[in-house]
């Protein structure tokens, strides 16, 4: 059932705890493809602070509280 | 006319069977008085006295309670069919010790016949016997005393 | 995946070895048979060694050797030159491409010393898809080839030898099946991800707090509770851990209680017995002594009866008459007698005057003596009367003291018998240790468990506060306009967080109920004797139980074949979970397995091989005739290990 990297499990789970929101949805999942390819230490912060800023955008007025 | 008495007397012979009373449950630790006294009462309730033949202090009449020699006292009475010997009290001590030398005997022959541990155990028995002989008696004497 | 081919150039004994494990027919079944230094585990050795290095099953005769081949060694003669050891792993992927591990260690044979130097180490993986293109991997990328194959952490679910199988479960922590899981679910991929938001957002709060200084407080004191609640979270993982633990051993300690005295417990009565034993026999003995003393009192008394009955009635008779107490006065009568006159009428007395006075008085004195007497006999006589009358009373009071501690003396004695008979046959300071080491576990569970308790309510109450204070930061980050983005991008990331620690939770929740269901039906698919099995859980904190079908944990005392068929069961749902299609091989499966269960299991991988890649190294003792007649027709591959003359290699013959 594996997906060549990921686990399908962790997907559909994803899928459901992200309940719809797909912003947040696709973020995770690139995520997760990121850690999958590169086991072991790597420089992850500025792609993940760079995501985090373009999927703000995204996600934006929504969900403004 | 009261004679004073300091001692009592038994046969020479007889301490050796007084001696031999130690071996009974009963009377370890009984004084001389004490197994005197209940030579006494067996010699009594089977009516036997015998005489001293030769006399040896037993124990001083100043241990004796009024309770003991208001005992010797009734048995010289009864002996004697007589209150008149109650006055002579070394006539009352003389039956006393006759009825002991008697008894003492009788006692000794009867622990000697039972196996160990069967002597009170028998003694209880017979006493239980006698006590219902004088159950009435023992009520009739005891109006105008506390009964129990 | 499956391993299609081993190829084994100068690795220990295998000098130049190839294990052809094609399948072949309905069964993906191979059987590698050879006696004990003919290289059977060091197979299990090569494919670890050449997949991650290392070789977990060496026995210590192996250990003292090199790894590379004696007779090749032997051979170099003293020529400075290389010799490789080299392992490939031949694998065959879903997607109808191949996978080909290698391994190599270069060693340089020079002078006159024969040790052989390792010159440098080389792996790489070979992947060719379905369409003929190859792509060589090399360092940390063939080893993640080699972790997509099988993973390093858990290979023992994979390639394992019979005997941990049976020891599996009597090793095993729930700690370490959780570890499995967590490993076959990427549950670790998943943490990567929500260790690296959590750092994020925590700079993007510091960030904020730069901004704003009632945003920096309200940050730390987050940060700060957050870090408390994960440490707490540590603290109750390790308590439900020793908990678990604690449980594991007292169901144990129980098994094996089971129908044995409570020896300590007896043991104790019986001291304590002996005790009031003692007690009471002195109180008997007080009795006895006490009833003699009666007995002696009142049996002068009985027997003198009649003569104080006698007198008591003398006494009661002259007082009617009032010669009790006496009422003439001596002393009257005897001045008369001194005076020789009569003291009433003063005339003198005469001769028979005289003597008839001194007759009267001397019947006076006499009546007056027996009257004194007759007085102090009274009392005592009464007392001895009084006492008498309770004779009946006190005998039987002492006879029925003496009779109940008799009576308590007898039972005591009975029950000191009870327990004899109870203890008899049975190695009592072993149970009473039993019952000692089962008590110890009962507190430790019972401390965990109120611990427990008092950490989860302080889990509560820090949830509780975290809430306040992200409500506050909030507020704080909407009051401040500079921090706007700042705040989107908060907000983003702790939304992302949730989601993936849900995700988290749901997998590992998800994933341990799967492989429980899996579990149960493989085993009772597979067992043998599946009526004597109630059901088999793993419960939240992967505590694997087979469960009697009289309802009590039984895995300590089932059979070393009924352990191996649980963990084997185990394993496949393990497996079949996780995803990783990936071939076992287990060195000396049945060596632990009784006779009887020997058939019945070969049936069982028999069908596990219906699905699965499956290798058996066996001994010829193993390969029994019962077995073969079970696997032998259907296997794949039937191989065997020969070793050399001078037992410097093995080569293969096919079956």
């Amino acid at each position: 059932m594996t997906d060549g990297r990921i686990n399908k499990r962790i997907l559909s789970a994803l899928k459901h705890q992200s309940q719809d929101d797909e912003v947040i949805h696709q973020f995770l999942v690139d995520l997760i493809y990121d850690e999958v390819e590169h086991p072991g230490h790597w420089r992850w912060k500025g792609s993940y602070t760079a995501k985090v800023r373009d999927c703000t955008a995204k996600w934006g007025g929504a969900h403004e509280d | 006319m009261t004679v004073a008495i300091d001692r009592l007397f038994v046969d020479e012979n007889d301490r050796e069977l007084y001696d031999r009373l130690e071996t009974t449950d009963m009377f370890a630790g009984k004084t001389r008085k004490e197994q005197f006294l209940f030579s006494l009462a067996v010699g009594f309730s089977r009516g036997i006295k015998r005489p001293i033949q030769k006399r040896e202090g037993f124990f001083l009449a100043k241990d004796m309670t009024l309770d003991d020699e208001a005992l010797f006292s009734a048995v010289a009475a009864s002996d004697a069919d007589s209150v008149e010997v109650l006055p002579d009290r070394a006539k009352v001590f003389r039956i006393a010790e006759e009825y002991a030398h008697a008894g003492i005997r009788i006692l000794v022959d009867e622990i000697d016949s039972t196996q160990y541990g069967t002597f009170e155990k028998n003694l209880e028995k017979q006493l239980h016997d006698m006590y219902d002989r004088i159950g009435v008696a023992t009520k009739r004497e005891q109006s105008g005393s506390t009964p129990n | 995946m499956r391993i299609e081919k081993l190829v084994l150039r100068n690795y220990r004994q295998l000098r130049d070895v190839q294990l052809a494990l094609d399948r072949q027919g309905p069964n993906d079944l191979h059987i590698v048979i050879g006696r004990n230094g003919t290289g059977k585990t060091n197979i299990l050795n090569a494919i670890n060694w050449c997949l991650y290095g290392d070789e977990p099953h060496l026995s210590k005769h192996s250990e003292q050797l090199p790894r590379l081949n004696l007779g090749c060694i032997e051979d170099a003669g003293h020529g400075g030159h290389d010799l490789q050891v080299a392992v490939e792993v031949w694998v065959k992927t879903e997607d109808g491409g191949t996978l080909i591990f290698e391994r190599t260690e270069t060693y340089r044979i020079g002078g006159d010393d024969k040790e052989p130097l390792r010159q440098d180490t080389h792996f790489e993986a070979r992947v060719t898809d379905d369409k003929g293109n190859t792509k060589i991997l090399v360092d940390d990328e063939a080893s993640y080839c080699a972790e997509r194959f099988v993973p390093q952490s858990i290979r023992e679910f994979f390639f394992f030898d019979g005997e941990r199988l049976d020891r599996y479960f009597k090793e095993a922590t729930s700690q370490h099946i959780r570890h499995a899981v967590f490993e076959l679910s990427q549950i670790h991929v998943l943490q990567s991800v929500e260790a690296n938001l959590d750092t994020v957002l925590k700079d993007l709060r510091k960030d904020a707090g730069k901004a704003n200084p009632a945003i920096e407080e309200v940050g730390d004191a987050l940060e700060a509770t957050e870090a408390k609640l994960a440490e707490l979270d540590r603290q109750i993982e390790m308590c439900a851990q020793q908990k678990s633990l604690a449980e594991d051993k007292i169901a144990e300690y129980q098994e094996q209680l089971r129908g044995a005295p409570d020896a300590g417990a007896l043991e104790e009565e019986r001291r304590s017995l002996d005790t009031r034993n003692k007690e009471k026999r002195k109180r008997l003995e007080e009795s006895v002594r006490e009833k003699h003393e009666l007995l002696f009192d009142h049996a002068i008394r009985i027997q003198v009866w009649d003569a104080i009955a006698e007198s008591l009635s003398t006494i009661d008779e002259k007082r009617q008459k009032n010669e009790i107490p006496p009422t003439v006065d001596t002393a009257l009568l005897e001045a008369v007698l001194q005076d020789g006159s009569c003291s009433v009428c003063g005339r003198a007395l005469d001769e028979s005057s005289v003597k008839h006075v001194g007759a009267v008085l001397d019947e006076i004195r006499l009546t007056s003596d027996i009257a004194k007497q007759l007085l102090n006999m009274e009392n005592p006589l009464r007392r001895h009367a009084e006492k008498l009358g309770r004779f009946r009373g006190e005998m039987t009071k002492a006879a029925r003291e003496i009779g109940d501690y008799e009576a308590d003396l007898a039972a005591m004695e009975r029950r000191k018998r009870e327990i004899d008979a109870a203890l008899d046959g049975y190695d009592v300071l072993r149970i009473a240790e039993w019952h000692k080491e089962r008590s110890k576990f009962e507190e430790t569970r019972d401390t965990n468990q109120k611990q427990l308790g008092a950490l989860e309510a302080r889990r509560q109450i820090l949830t509780r506060e975290l809430g306040e204070l992200q409500n506050r930061l909030d507020e704080q980050l909407k009051k401040e306009a500079k921090v706007a983005e700042l705040r989107a991008q908060i907000s983003f990331c702790a939304r992302a967080l949730e989601t993936i620690r849900g995700t988290k939770q749901a997998i590992m929740r998800d994933t341990r109920e799967e492989i429980e269901s899996e579990t149960r039906r493989l085993f009772f698919a597979l067992a043998w004797k599946s009526a004597t099995f109630g059901d088999v859980r793993i419960d939240e904190n992967f505590n694997i139980s087979l469960i009697h079908s009289m309802g009590y944990e039984c895995l300590g005392t089932a059979s070393a074949a009924e352990r191996e068929l649980l963990a084997l069961s185990f394993t496949l749902a393990l497996h079949r979970v996780s995803g990783f299609d990936s071939p076992i091989l287990i060195d000396t499966p049945v060596a632990r397995v009784s006779d009887s269960h020997r058939v019945s299991f070969g049936q069982v991988l028999l069908q596990v091989s219906a699905e699965k890649q499956t290798v058996l190294l066996l001994t010829p003792a193993e390969h029994s005739d019962d077995l073969a007649q079970v696997v032998d027709a259907r296997s794949s591959n039937r191989l065997a290990l020969k070793l050399s003359a001078d037992e410097r290699e093995v080569r293969v013959e096919v079956l």
